[in-house]
């Protein structure tokens, strides 16, 4: 196999996952490419995520608990799971419908909602719709068990039309009226939930979704130019065709997986860097019959994904599952994972608890002074320690180059095994002076397991280690 | 004794528990309980990790009087990481395995560190997660050596009496095996977990019988606790499908238990009193209460010298108390 089957092969897993090892990348690569497309695309080709083991040796995991426990939950998966595309959609989807634990004081309700999520992930997006319309989590975070018959509650209703399908507009138009949002908000009165007992004295329940026919505005109702007696799944069905719809769910596609985009409240006036690459998902939205995998087949296979290298910043949760995975560590059940999920708050990602529902602003917003000295210490705290697995096999790879191997090759040899990551002329320099440097000091009694955990530390820190 | 099946039944009869952090009364995710004497229980909980974790043993009774509780998380001795498994020898001496330290840690009877029981490894008596724990009628300490999917006897000082069990799915062999009980008929009970049964084997570990169909009532998905009463009836918790099953002697299906908590533990009526109005409006909004009499990540089963049955109802941070009615 050549570099640049692995270059790509690398591309991929960054994207449609977390990032995998030199060894998987390998392994994948005598699959070919579009094979493994394939099976990214079909996650019951892989094992299913054990979950009985994590339950068994952490229960809190399943039951009420605070963020930090489904937070460690989460990224526990996203580390360990061996279906990478599956979780990075779960987590795409968290970023589409953000929602709050915080505003739920129903502890395990969020789970439930990731538990949705994963389940649909790749599924129709009209369905995906209207999962989210009927759970509970959304309907209270949205407020709408407070849309009543006769007194509505608007929030639902706007948001799904402003950012879970169409946006405000495009091409400098606007996708819908006022009107309709209130014509969609009627049209959604009575779907809430079902009472439920409290936490105590025996621990919390979950919500479950009812429908009350009796609290339902069943009146006459126009929106988006369609007339009728509208329920909310005829909204979803009416929202679902419209070609805003489309262009919504292919720029958030495109924004996550293949290069960053400005954030969407500017996407009416803003239009797509690459309109082209666009239009082409466009296409798969509306000729598979909306379908998200289609869409994403579409997308992974395509020249602008495969030539869109390192043009996305990662997101905190893709970072540190990224971090762990080359390191490899927790890739089976072990304790204090919720230092490791923290980490991502510390970067500014509090995975289920997004600052509004608008959800986290992307991209270069990712990075602040503060955000980049957490991403560094974090990723060179985890490289620097040469007993993780990870590491250790990257070192052995080193020490197998020899004696005789110049630092430009140890260097060019560690950005492989790391990414393959591309770095400036410039930076490849810096990174040979330091071993230059660690030699002069030491010389041959220098440790080379120290002097390539320093070097890696330098490499994660860099520019371009932020980039997926 | 002749049993008549069709006339056996499991009566629910009360509950002890309440979710709470001590010093207050109640459990937070209780995995097993140990039945000392004078109905004194002791209560492994293996709540959240995060800080302030919570771990910690309860020592209670079973007229669900509050007496202390000791434990903490972390590695240094008398702590604990992943609490699995707890019981009590004739001395009053309390052994709780750590899944994850690799070790059995002992106490007295006011919670004080009195010894610590393992050495990490595969090697004969060395052991790797260790799960569930019983005493035998000789004093000897049976370990489920889970990590390797192995069965080990020790004496409660720690020296390797015997070994047997391997990864596998023939008799004899284990899979992520749990909980374990030896029976008054001096025969091993181990809940072998991803196998999905409960394995009979006499003391040198000679495979007698399974327990748990594959499909059917008396299916068994993921057995965690096991427990064997007078009349040699097999309860067997189903962590898996969240239920209990028993089996009797031959191994034969007999009933399942599913939960039945209603009304409410001493405890709970203190916690209620406590928020009179903003609990009971909540409960008189709801017209069915099934979800909170069943069990919910149920563990283990303990039975006491009267016959009760101790269900650990793990998620519902509850004990369970049953009696066997003919």
């Amino acid at each position: 196999m050549s570099n640049s089957d692995i270059e790509l092969m690398a591309h991929l897993f960054r994207r449609a996952g977390f990032g995998s090892n030199r060894q998987i990348l390998e392994e994948y690569c005598e699959k070919g490419y579009e094979n493994t497309v394939e099976e990214l695309l079909n996650p019951e080709s892989q094992p299913e995520f054990d979950d009985d083991l994590i339950w068994r040796y952490a229960p809190y995991f399943r039951m009420g608990t605070g963020a930090p426990g489904y937070q460690s939950y989460w990224m526990y998966r996203m580390i360990s799971t061996k279906r990478q595309l599956e979780e990075k959609l779960t987590l795409f989807w968290h970023h589409v419908f953000a929602t709050s634990h915080s505003k739920l004081n129903r502890n395990p309700q969020i789970l439930k909602q990731l538990t949705m999520l994963r389940e649909n992930c790749l599924g129709n997006f009209k369905d995906i719709l209207l999962e989210v319309s009927k759970d509970p989590a959304m309907i209270f975070w949205l407020d709408n068990c407070d849309n009543h018959k006769g007194a509505p509650n608007e929030n639902f209703g706007r948001e799904l039309l402003e950012l879970f399908s169409m946006g405000v507009g495009k091409d400098n138009e606007f996708n819908y009226s006022e009107d309709d949002v209130k014509s969609a908000a009627r049209a959604f009165s009575g779907w809430t939930m079902a009472p439920q007992l409290p936490r105590y004295p025996y621990g919390d329940y979950n919500w479950e979704f009812e429908y009350r026919e009796d609290d339902h505005d069943n009146d006459e109702k126009t929106f988006l130019g369609e007339t009728g007696n509208f329920n909310g799944q005829d909204i979803i069905e009416i929202i679902i065709k419209q070609p805003a719809t489309a262009r919504f769910i292919s720029r958030h596609l495109y924004n996550f997986f293949v290069a960053d985009e400005p954030q969407v409240p500017s996407w009416q006036t803003t239009p797509p860097q690459d309109i082209q690459a666009i239009e082409q998902l466009e296409k798969a939205y509306f000729e598979s019959g909306y379908d998200i995998r289609a869409m994403l087949r579409v997308l992974f296979n395509s020249e602008f994904f495969k030539n869109a290298r390192f043009q996305r910043v990662k997101c905190p949760a893709e970072f540190v599952a990224g971090v762990m995975r080359l390191v490899e560590d927790y890739m089976e059940p072990k304790p204090n994972v919720h230092e490791i999920a923290y980490a991502a708050t510390y970067m500014g990602q509090d995975l289920l608890n997004p600052p509004t529902v608008e959800g986290w602003h992307t991209g270069h917003e990712w990075i602040d002074s503060g955000a980049l000295v957490e991403r560094i210490n974090f990723a060179s705290s985890q490289v620097g320690d040469t007993s993780k697995p990870g590491v250790k096999k990257i070192v052995d790879r080193l020490r197998a180059l020899g004696v005789e191997a110049s630092d430009g090759e140890i260097v060019d040899n560690t950005l492989e095994l790391v990414g393959p990551l591309q770095v400036t002329d410039q930076r490849k320099l810096d990174l040979i002076r330091y071993l230059e440097h660690y030699n002069d000091t030491y010389g041959s009694g220098g440790i080379f397991e120290e002097k390539i955990a320093g070097l890696l530390q330098l490499v994660v820190a860099s520019r371009e280690y932020q980039f997926a | 004794m002749a049993v008549n099946m069709s006339k056996v039944k499991f009566e629910y009869i009360y509950t002890i528990g309440n979710q709470a952090v001590p010093p207050a009364e109640g459990f937070s995710g209780p995995v097993d309980v140990a039945i000392a004497d004078n109905d004194e229980l002791y209560v492994a909980c293996s709540y959240y990790e995060y800080p302030p974790a919570r771990k910690f043993i309860i020592k209670c009774n079973m007229d669900e009087d509050y007496i202390n509780y000791f434990g903490s998380y972390g590695e240094k001795d008398g702590q604990f990481m992943w609490p699995n498994s707890l019981t009590v020898d004739s001395e009053g001496l309390l052994y709780l395995s750590d899944e994850w330290l690799d070790r059995i840690t002992v106490f007295d009877a006011d919670g004080n560190f009195v010894n610590k029981i393992g050495t990490s490894g595969s090697g004969i008596g060395e052991i790797h997660k260790p799960a569930g724990l019983d005493i035998d009628s000789d004093g000897f300490l049976w370990v489920v050596d889970s990590g390797n999917h192995r069965i080990q006897k020790f004496t409660t000082d720690g020296d390797s009496i015997n070994c047997f069990g391997e990864f596998g799915a023939q008799g004899g062999q284990f899979n992520v095996p749990w909980g374990i009980k030896i029976g008054k008929d001096n025969n091993v009970y181990v809940a072998d977990w991803r196998n999905g049964r409960v394995q009979k084997l006499d003391q040198e570990g000679n495979y007698l019988m399974s327990v748990g169909d594959t499909e059917g009532d008396g299916k068994l998905m993921r057995p965690s606790g096991v427990a064997v009463d007078e009349d040699g009836f097999i309860y067997v918790v189903d962590w898996g499908q969240e239920v209990v099953k028993v089996y009797d002697s031959t191994g034969e299906y007999v009933e399942t238990i599913v939960g039945d908590c209603h009304g409410y533990s001493k405890w709970a009526e203190t916690r209620m009193a406590s928020d009179p109005e903003g609990m009971a409006a909540q409960r008189a909004e709801v017209s069915d209460f099934t979800i909170e009499r069943i069990f919910f990540q149920p563990t283990n089963i303990e039975i006491d010298s009267e016959g009760r049955i101790l269900i650990v109802d793990c998620g519902r941070h509850r004990i369970q108390v049953y009696k066997k009615k003919y």
